[in-house]
């Protein structure tokens, strides 16, 4: 009964999403490139770091988006940079969501001692500027796709964290709290099972737009060099395309406009979320 | 809570932030796997032993990691950033020649953009859902949804490359060195393209805060009482709805100027702006860890001070914001 209930709720909640329609332009714009990026390894095109054909040409019925500097097919790159981008940006805005909802509603259910230990972590993070962070970070300990993902998440967390913590803080007062109190539920037990769920929305929404600024951020530091140099982001080719971009300019605008557009995609879905979940947060 | 213990708490919280801050970075660089000594002087198999042994006692790298960070600490109480490993010059010195080409960027782009912004915000609301606000709308999300080094790529192709309108990168014109007022002109000349890359960036954000706050005003009782007593619709706006709506885009200007000094890091590569930015990059490159952690230092000291200076208008403008904490 209750599993029904929660079958068909969730459909009117789907019904009431897809009606809106910058976030179904989202959807068909990301599904594309999702597509592509999971179907690439299936596709005939060549391998990514294969340097077969003639460097620096322009797009040709051979190689649709043209060659690199060592003579790599740019549609191959491209594709396979999708890969790359996706997965840090949805790995990163995961792992920076399970943070900061974890802490974000713990420092709003618990105040006193522990809550004022992660409002100050908050408070810290919130001035370290991320990127900065994150620049010393990948100097220090070396490049590679792993610490990428992590370093994004570790420094862009507190954001998610403060939504989280202010949601939780009005849900608790709500009646159905005090009710769970009130038949001797524990604290753990009512965060968990009855705060959470009832605050979880904005911050969701709010993390499919932390897939896009993890997107823009792992560009960012891949185009300063610091990417993984072992597999094609669309930030990296931006960065290897540089010293050619007069003569060769298509080797980093076409992962740019991927990169855009991608961007673009996230943003739409994410903005409409939030209007949708919370209209006061969407103001940003 | 009076005024005076509400200053005094958030100086004290600034304070112990800034502490915090500073102790992450040090540990952080200081467990760095890697001696800058080989970074800066080169390959050890090259080095003798005395030059190695010479430097690390110099840089203090020869006592336990604790007391090195207690010194650091002390320093930096007394103002002193060490002196860089590879100008040996002191570290504020570094530091000061860069800020004024930093701030000059991103100053002028924050008060461009928050100009523009709150002036296209609020015109877009008075047209609300028609072409041009739905038109403005759809750019800045564009320029929101584009990273920002790569915007200036594209600006400075198009207008650097191909329309040769102005300089590709640089401070100045160096095959023709200026003098005197002309010199201050080939500067801002250089900084046309980046200050308009950046604000490009940042003006999505004022606009959006204006232009919703002041759809939502629109609905107040006080807007239509005005258009009912037949008030030309361009005054309702610029003198009573801007009231209303210019608080949160200030808000955020402040912010932003806290970030100021770093915000820029990307834009300078792109344009070859010899600013904070280059210097962070330049000196994480080379290990140069006093100007990187001198640097940190001055980045996190601004957002802090600005952002307890904020908290401490706000208590003063409005009493309620003393008895929340």
């Amino acid at each position: 009964m209750a599993r029904e209930l929660r079958i068909s709720e969730a459909l009117r909640s789907a019904r009431f999403i897809f009606r809106d329609r910058s976030v179904v332009a989202g959807i068909v714009m990301l599904s594309f490139i999702g597509l592509l990026a999971v179907l690439v390894p299936y596709l005939n095109v060549p391998y990514f770091n294969s340097m077969d054909f003639p460097r620096f040409s322009p797009p040709s019925p051979k190689n649709p988006l043209g060659t690199d500097h060592l003579g790599r097919d740019m549609l191959a790159r491209v594709l396979w940079g999708a890969r790359v981008s996706l997965a840090i940006g949805i790995c990163a805005a995961g792992l920076a969501s399970v943070i900061g909802i974890v802490l974000g509603s713990v420092s709003g259910y618990f105040r006193g001692r522990v809550g004022a230990v992660i409002d100050g972590l908050i408070n810290v993070f919130q001035v370290i500027p991320a990127f900065f962070l994150a620049l010393v970070l990948l100097v220090i300990f070396g490049s590679s796709l792993y610490l990428l993902m992590l370093v994004i998440a570790v420094t862009t967390w507190p954001m998610i964290a403060r939504i989280m913590r202010a949601q939780v803080l009005s849900v608790k007062e709500r009646l159905f709290v005090e009710a769970a109190k009130a038949i001797g539920c524990g604290d753990i037990h009512i965060l968990f099972k009855h705060v959470i769920p009832h605050a979880i929305p904005p911050a969701l929404a709010y993390t499919i737009l932390e897939i896009g600024s993890a997107i823009m951020m792992e560009a960012g530091l891949s185009y300063l060099g610091l990417g993984d140099p072992n597999y094609p982001s669309w930030g990296r080719m931006i960065y290897e395309g540089q010293p050619y971009i007069v003569s060769a300019p298509w080797i980093s605008l076409i992962p740019g406009v991927f990169l855009v557009y991608t961007v673009i995609g996230v943003n739409l879905v994410g903005n409409g979320l939030l209007k949708i979940f919370n209209p006061k947060l969407a103001q940003r | 809570m009076g005024l005076a213990s509400y200053a005094t708490k958030k100086i004290l919280e600034g304070f112990f932030t800034v502490i915090i801050a500073i102790t992450i970075i040090f540990f952080l660089v200081n467990l760095a796997p890697g001696n800058p000594i080989y970074f800066i002087a080169g390959d050890p198999v090259f080095l003798s032993p005395a030059v190695v042994e010479y430097y690390t006692k110099l840089w203090g790298l020869d006592k336990p990691l604790y007391e090195r960070y207690l010194i650091y600490l002390s320093n930096l109480f007394r103002g002193e950033l060490g002196n860089s490993y590879r100008f040996g010059g002191p570290v504020a010195q570094v530091i000061v020649e860069r800020i004024p080409l930093t701030l000059s960027l991103t100053i002028t782009s924050n008060v461009l953009a928050f100009i523009a912004g709150t002036f296209l915000g609020l015109r877009a609301a008075r047209s609300f859902g028609k072409g041009f606000d739905s038109a403005l709308t759809v750019t800045t999300f564009f320029f929101n949804s584009i990273p920002g080094f790569f915007l200036g790529i594209l600006l400075m192709l198009t207008f650097g490359v191909y329309l040769k309108l102005f300089p590709v990168a640089g401070l100045m014109d160096l095959r023709n060195p200026k003098t005197g007022i002309m010199l201050y002109l080939d500067i801002a000349y250089h900084a046309f393209l980046p200050v308009l890359t950046l604000t490009l960036i940042l003006l999505p954000a004022y606009f959006k805060t204006v232009r919703d706050s002041a759809v939502q005003q629109l609905g107040e009782d006080y807007v239509m009482t005005l258009r009912a007593v037949g008030m030309d619709e361009r005054r309702i706006f610029n003198k009573h709805v801007f009231r209303n709506v210019i608080l949160p885009p200030i808000t955020l200007l402040a912010i932003r100027l806290g970030f100021s000094l770093a915000g820029a890091a990307l834009i300078e590569n792109v344009f070859g702006w010899p600013g904070m930015g280059r210097l962070l990059l330049d000196s994480i490159r080379e290990r140069d860890y006093p100007v990187l952690m001198g640097i940190y230092f001055t980045i996190v000291v601004t957002i802090v001070a600005v952002s307890v200076v904020l908290d401490l208008i706000y208590g003063i403008l409005d009493p309620r914001i003393k008895s929340r904490g």
